[in-house]
């Protein structure tokens, strides 16, 4: 596998390592990069400038042993040797930019891993993360997770939002809690993890959450397919969480109204009356009154 | 000497190696001094900094107008390189600008100029540039197919009922105007004679609507020059257009030329909202406006419902100059807004209950005496007597035996303003009784100022008589002022305290102001022209300036601005000739086809008849509520009566978009009309919603020239565009032209193209010189002559007005002329049949039928003088056509113990939505600069992919009213009104159109606004179907439509999801008596844009509920609301800041 450094992130992380040394008091390798990339200023622009450049950024990176992380993290992931053909590390501008996606495939298979530069150069460090998305990059791989490429999770942004974060969810239920059991899981993963699921699923009480919790962190890897269906049919959930399918859960707060579809924190009383039952179910003969309607569409069906 | 990168680094590094060879950090103190000979010596060279001074290099510059409706019309300066306008400045010439007579214009309006000026090539260079001509796909093939009548078939089969996902192609532009010339024919023959009167009563219009019909298809075709005073040529050439079908009628119908009947005009002024429509009720005349530069003069100016901080850009400096001069500012709005904030003091009031603040400013004046009782003597209807048995002023005709009315043939009435002797005859004359003879006295309504002194008359304001009628009877009288003395009873401190919400010591102090300070000036927005009730606000605002005669005087006066919509400028005379009517209603049937001709020789004949753009947009029906006491009632004049809407073509307005209730209309109406055109430079919703486009040229690439006046400022303006056009797109006047010549092939009948022959021949100028002519402002001056600068500018000239500045009603005041009232006089009163039905014969506030916490639309007044009909209808009745006709009369204290029951279903949000300072209407409104700048989440990285585009639509919130409905700075919310009928009749949850329809925005906290009343800018770009489309499928969720490139300020929904058309009872009398407004002299009943329904948006109740969180997609708190810096947030420091106690001040010891 032949690992890559996008050249903006190089240049990010050899900027910010080189800053920290000169504040620290130690000019040297700053200086020997400024010296090294002298006869590179003068070079015409163009291609073979820019690689000239990233020669000599790279030679700093190990230089300052930069590149010891990045090693030590993907040595604890022989397998991926074996399945990715590249591994290229690009700069994230924020937290939540920083994932692993595998490529198309151009010229063999290839995964992107975004990272903020201070991994590298701060406290924050880059090994957890590295084991989780490299975990995650290793279940996209896996036949047997079956993952299929799937565009648009929703209709619309806000219930695409709300979908997606739910396939985030429990998804890093189960990887962080694979690596917890590893022995290589981060501090703090499965709190900060389990108060996700609460938000989340603020509507189900307490027991149901934590049977979910438990299942997807410590029980087998769901598929690719299991985790759509739980992002986007409470039901689902609520067979996983042990809950009748029945269940009344008060509608959660964001979530869409069933009628009209629109994101709603303003729900109609339940429950409703008979009359307002009967009129909507006229236009919506599917719809169960414990699912619930938004108050601009219980005002409709209020007057009918 | 060259200095290369290696000696600045060596440089450089020496510096630094000297601080590392002191072994500490590298920090500023630690340098030791390089010696460098001379820097500039060793500097690189300089060649470079001529690349920042070509920035600016151009190759030619040009003249040219920035002619959107904002009133100002500012003359800017474009700067060309390569063939590319690359900016635009301010021409800095007004002090040179002339007149006739050699009068100067004041060099202080300048700068005129703003950004939208500043930002106009990014529109016409911009990715919404309409290109070419486009035609629905729908609509070709229903073309090609023969035109077929719309059955409900024919309406899917062609998508005229899902006009918002069809697509559009390009069409040549030959094509284009074929097509539409063989619709215009196919639909006057389906719509003409019997045959179409069954049709279209089949298709269930009311039967009212075929008044003016005449039998005639020509007469279902609707044509609107967008705010045509921005461009007379192109823009208001759409009505003669509308004429010219005058030749498709008579070739359909084969009736004689004068019985031939062309299509309808629709209005401008009206239909924005922009009317004050009280203003003919009080002086008779379409509004009334000063030249901005009089502003500064006043001593004391009221602001009310206005905003001329943000708005009137390049003109709000007169504004803020009458502060430098002295005076004293106060505003009334509901909220702290910027004017509030220049002026003296506030007075927050509750929307739309100016009237009430007015009467008891009103009768404070009266209680103090400190009303000039000369004035009210010698220019209002004060001293005129009324009948208190049918509340009709006293006619001399009802008193005096034999009465034969005073001869004022030589008066100014009928020498001057235009009177006939018929109108003369149905007006009769007036009584006041005399104290000097203790008895009833008759007065003309040319007696007024001096000529009233001439009479020799002492009128008793007060008292209350006995008057012998000729059968003998006796009937009790009183002059308007008694009677006004016992109406103004219910409008007492305390109670108009408790109406508006306004402290009735900040109340007093008004009335002290205005009762005390001359000359004093009132300045009204649509702050209060958009409330049902606007007449009776307007009407309000004269009532203290008539009490103490501030009115034609400088400084003085009540005026209203919104829209540009003057024609009466361009006044036709029997001196001067037809003036504006002798370009849009020409005769067709004798043109002066010899450029030579003088335009006062032009012989016009309007075969068109206005209509008011309301009806189209109240579902294309008039006003008709079936009432239990006199069954089916039509509440719509006569003379204002619309005719079914089967085509429709506008140009230079966003019609659809800024249309109230516009989603009703696209989903409910427009499927029956069978051609919508719309003209325009850009991609809009009126654009994607019609069947074809017609690309025009913008103001930069006219080909034409083009003429434009303003309501607010004294110039004339003739220009025309100084670069090619950069797509395949034409002028608006070429456009008309051509497709009139068209139309005339098809009909082979070259009269049509005759009609046209100057604008076809590229020599639109001679249709402007004869308007020149015609004028009695402009007659004298020649185009040549304007066009070469003669009067100091090129391109611009002085309008011939009375005065510089143009102050309105100088000549009564000074000259003792007559209002243009049935009277004469300013008028408190109004006695016409329908306003005494209505109960607003007196100024009197009222709930509006929708708008309050209250009971809707009733009169708060226990004067017995007000005796409304109520039809019978039930207080408890809500329907929308009841609420607007229903006349119920209760004193306050009865009213306030009422509740609206919208409001108690939660609707308790008042919804404001004033003009931004960054657009004009929907203008610029999603242009990149402007866009950014309109709102508080403008990013041109649209890092939440949510955001529809650069920036979001806005709704501003009380912060403890958004807390109390869980809504966090920056959330997505829904705005809701009515569900009976908004965001359109019949929506269900499960119609795709709803979720287009339904209005979600972002907040923002705004400590400006009371509890009560949220506010958005109005006229954004509407989400359409193809926009809502592609922000829920395209990867970066931006609202910009496929095919037709569009793109909405929203991501569902519209500014008008929330409002919808009301037909206002008292905008629609046939008996109102008022001047015409392009001509000396006057009519009773319509007119458009003079008389006819102002639409009025603000009419509404609103909820809003949260839609999503504010922060990054969808997760937590929105993040400049977490800083500390933003309201109702404050963090430690910012309080502090807020409180002054970042600053402290030492006194000098």
């Amino acid at each position: 596998m032949n690992l890559e450094y996008d050249p903006g992130f190089l240049d990010a992380v050899v900027t910010d390592a080189l800053r920290r040394a000169e504040a620290a008091g130690d000019r040297a390798a700053a200086a020997d990069l400024q010296s090294a990339l002298e006869p590179v200023y003068r070079m015409p622009a163009g291609g073979a400038r820019d690689q000239a450049f990233a020669r000599e950024q790279l030679r700093t990176f190990r230089q300052l042993g930069l590149e010891r992380a990045v090693l030590a993290g993907l040595a604890e992931f022989p397998e991926l040797a074996r399945r990715v053909d590249r591994l290229i590390l690009c700069r994230a501008t924020t937290r939540r930019e920083e994932e692993a996606d595998v490529l198309p495939a151009e010229k063999g298979r290839a995964v992107r891993l975004r990272v903020l530069p201070d991994r590298l150069t701060g406290p924050a460090g880059l090994v957890a993360l590295l084991r989780v998305e490299l975990t995650r990059i290793l279940d996209l791989l896996d036949p047997e997770f079956a993952f299929v490429p799937c565009g648009r999770l929703a209709d619309r942004p806000a219930e695409e939002n709300l979908t997606r974060d739910r396939y985030r969810l429990f998804w890093t239920l189960s990887v962080e809690g694979r690596l917890a059991a590893a022995g290589r899981g981060e501090a703090g993963a499965a709190p900060r993890a389990r108060t996700e699921l609460d938000r989340l699923y603020a509507s189900l009480p307490e027991e149901g959450r934590e049977r979910l919790f438990l299942r997807y962190w410590t029980g087998p890897r769901p598929t690719h397919a299991e985790i759509r269906r739980l992002a986007r049919e409470t039901a689902a959930v609520l067979a996983a969480a042990g809950l009748p399918h029945d269940y009344s859960a008060h509608p959660t707060s964001g979530m869409p109204c069933p009628l009209c579809r629109f994101p709603a924190f303003d729900w109609a009383p339940a429950p409703a009356s008979a009359r307002v039952v009967r009129a909507v179910l006229q236009d919506f003969p599917e719809w169960t009154a414990t699912a619930g309607l938004c108050g601009r569409c219980f005002e409709l069906y209020d007057r009918s | 000497m060259a200095f290369s990168r290696r000696d600045f680094l060596r440089v450089t590094g020496a510096a630094a190696g000297a601080a590392g060879v002191l072994g500490t950090p590298l920090r500023l103190w630690g340098l030791e001094p390089v010696a460098i000979e001379n820097p500039l010596g060793a500097y690189p060279s300089r060649d470079w900094e001529k690349v920042y001074r070509d920035a600016y290099r151009y190759d030619s510059t040009f003249n040219w107008i920035c002619s959107p409706n904002c009133t100002h019309e500012c003359r800017m300066t474009a700067f060309v390189r390569n063939g590319i306008v690359l900016r635009s400045e301010q021409t800095y010439d007004c002090g040179r600008v002339g007149d006739l007579y050699g009068n100067k214009c004041t060099p202080n309006w300048n700068p005129r100029g703003c950004s939208n000026g500043f930002t106009f090539q990014r529109r016409m260079y911009g990715p919404y540039r309409l290109r070419y001509p486009l035609m629905r796909k729908g609509w070709r093939a229903w073309a090609d197919a023969g035109y077929p009548e719309l059955t409900p078939e024919n309406k899917t089969r062609y998508k005229f009922d899902a006009r918002g996902s069809d697509e559009f192609i390009r069409v040549p532009w030959d094509d284009a105007y074929t097509y539409v010339a063989k619709a215009l024919v196919a639909v006057a023959k389906r719509y003409s004679g019997e045959e179409g009167k069954k049709r279209l009563l089949a298709q269930g219009y009311a039967p009212e609507m075929l008044e003016h019909w005449g039998g005639a298809g020509t007469r279902t075709m609707k044509f609107r020059g967008g705010m045509g005073l921005l461009g007379v040529m192109g823009k208001y050439g759409m009505y003669r257009f509308a004429n010219t079908l005058a030749f498709l009628d008579q070739k359909v119908r084969g009736v004689k030329p004068e019985e031939t009947l062309a299509g309808r005009l629709f209005s401008n002024y009206t239909w924005h909202g922009d009317q004050a429509p009280g203003h003919p009720f009080v002086h008779g005349v379409q509004g009334a406006d000063c030249d901005f530069s009089d502003l500064r003069f006043t001593k004391f100016h009221l602001h009310m419902g206005k905003n001329l901080v943000e708005n009137k850009r390049p003109d709000s400096h007169w504004f803020i100059e009458c502060m430098e001069r002295g005076a004293k500012i106060a505003v009334v709005t509901p909220e702290y807004s910027p004017p509030a904030t220049k002026a003296d003091y506030w007075l927050p009031i509750r929307p739309a209950t100016d009237a009430a603040l007015l009467l008891g400013i009103s009768r404070v004046i009266i209680d103090e005496n400190r009303y000039d009782e000369t004035f009210v003597k010698r220019f209002t209807d004060l001293p005129l007597l009324v009948r208190t048995d049918t509340l009709k002023r006293l006619s001399a005709a009802d008193v005096i035996p034999n009465y034969a009315p005073k001869d004022i043939a030589d008066g100014a009435s009928m020498k001057i303003f235009g009177l006939t002797p018929e109108q003369r005859t149905q007006l009769g004359d007036y009584m006041v009784w005399d104290r000097k003879t203790n008895g009833p006295k008759p007065l003309t309504r040319d007696d007024v100022g001096e000529k009233f002194d001439a009479a020799g008359l002492d009128p008793a304001l007060d008292g209350a008589f006995s008057v012998k009628l000729l059968d003998g009877s006796y009937v009790d009288v009183m002059p308007l002022f008694a009677m006004y003395r016992i109406h103004l009873k219910d409008y007492d401190l305390a109670t108009v305290s408790e109406m508006t919400g306004v402290p009735a010591e900040t109340i007093q102090r008004l009335a002290t102001d205005l009762a005390t300070i001359k000359p004093a000036a009132i300045h009204i927005g649509e702050g209060i022209n958009h409330w049902f009730h606007a007449t009776e606000m307007n009407r309000a605002t004269y009532l203290p300036l008539m009490l103490t005669g501030n009115i034609g005087i400088r400084g003085g006066g009540s005026y209203t601005w919104a829209g540009n919509y003057k024609a009466g400028i361009f006044q036709g005379s029997k001196e001067t000739g037809p003036g504006f009517k002798g370009w849009i209603a020409e005769d067709p049937f004798a043109p002066s086809l010899d450029p030579a001709t003088d335009g006062k020789d032009v012989h016009a004949h309007a075969h068109t008849y206005d209509e008011e753009v309301a009806y189209w947009n109240y579902g294309d029906k008039p006003l008709i509520v079936d009432t239990p006491k006199f069954g089916r009632k039509c509440f719509t004049g006569k003379t204002h009566l619309p005719t079914p809407t089967k085509v429709l073509w506008y140009t230079n307005v966003n019609l659809i978009n800024n249309a109230k209730w516009c989603y009703e209309m696209i989903k409910n109406v427009n499927p029956n009309i069978e051609m919508i055109i719309s003209t325009d430079i850009e991609m809009t919703a009126s654009c994607e919603y019609s069947d074809v486009v017609f690309a025009a040229n913008t103001w930069m690439e006219s080909k034409q020239y083009e003429v434009t006046a303003s309501c607010s400022n004294p110039f004339l303006q003739i220009w025309k565009g100084g670069i090619d056009p950069i797509y395949d797109t034409r002028d608006d006047l070429t456009i008309l032209a051509e497709q009139a010549a068209k139309l005339g092939e098809v009909l082979e009948d070259s009269r049509c193209a005759d009609y046209w022959k100057f604008a076809l021949e590229g020599k639109g100028e001679v249709y402007i010189q004869r308007l020149l002519d015609s004028s009695t402002t402009l007659r004298g001056y020649k185009f040549d002559d304007i066009m070469s600068g003669k009067y100091g500018a090129q391109g611009a000239v002085l309008i011939l007005f009375r005065t510089y500045p143009r102050i309105p009603f100088w000549e009564q005041i000074h000259d003792s002329l007559p209002f243009f009232t049935a009277t004469g006089r300013l008028q408190a009163y109004n006695d016409e049949p329908e306003t005494i039905e209505y109960g607003e014969n007196f100024i009197v506030h009222r709930e509006g039928p929708e708008a309050t916490p209250y009971l809707p639309n009733v009169i708060v007044s226990s004067n017995p003088f007000i005796r409304p009909e109520s039809y019978g209808i039930p207080e408890e009745h809500m329907g929308e056509g009841e609420r607007q006709v229903r006349n119920l009369r209760k004193p306050w204290h009865e009213v306030k113990l009422t509740e609206n029951p919208l409001w108690k279903k939660g609707y308790q949000f008042y919804c404001m939505t004033p003009k931004s300072r960054h657009s004009t209407h929907s203008s610029w409104q999603v242009t990149d600069w402007q866009w950014i700048w309109n709102n508080q989440f403008g990013d041109p990285y649209r890092t939440d992919k949510r955001s529809p585009g650069l920036g979001e639509h806005t709704l501003h919130v009380n912060p403890q009213a958004a807390r109390d409905l869980g809504i966090n700075d920056g959330d997505y919310v829904y705005v809701d009104a009515n569900p009976a009928d908004r965001p359109y009749v019949g929506w269900k949850p499960n119609d795709p159109f709803y979720k287009v329809a339904r209005l979600m925005l972002r907040v923002k906290y705004n400590p400006s606004y009371p509890y009560n009343i949220v506010m958005m800018k109005h006229a954004p770009f509407i989400a359409t179907e193809r926009s809502v489309k592609a922000h829920e499928t395209r990867a970066d969720g931006r609202a910009l439509s496929e095919n037709t490139g569009y793109q909405a300020s929203f991501r569902y929904g519209s500014q008008q999801s929330i409002t919808r058309d009301w037909a206002m009872p008292m905008h629609q009398l046939d008996t109102l008596f008022h001047k015409a407004k392009a001509k000396t002299g006057f009519l009773f009943g319509f007119e458009g844009d003079n008389h006819g329904i102002n639409t009025v948006p603000k009419e509404t109740l609103v909820k809003v509920t949260k839609a999503e969180n504010g922060g990054l997609e969808g997760r937590g708190v929105w993040a400049p609301a977490t800083t500390g810096y933003t309201p109702a947030a404050e963090n430690e420091f910012m309080q502090k800041y807020l409180a002054g106690g970042t600053v402290q001040v030492k006194k000098p010891s």
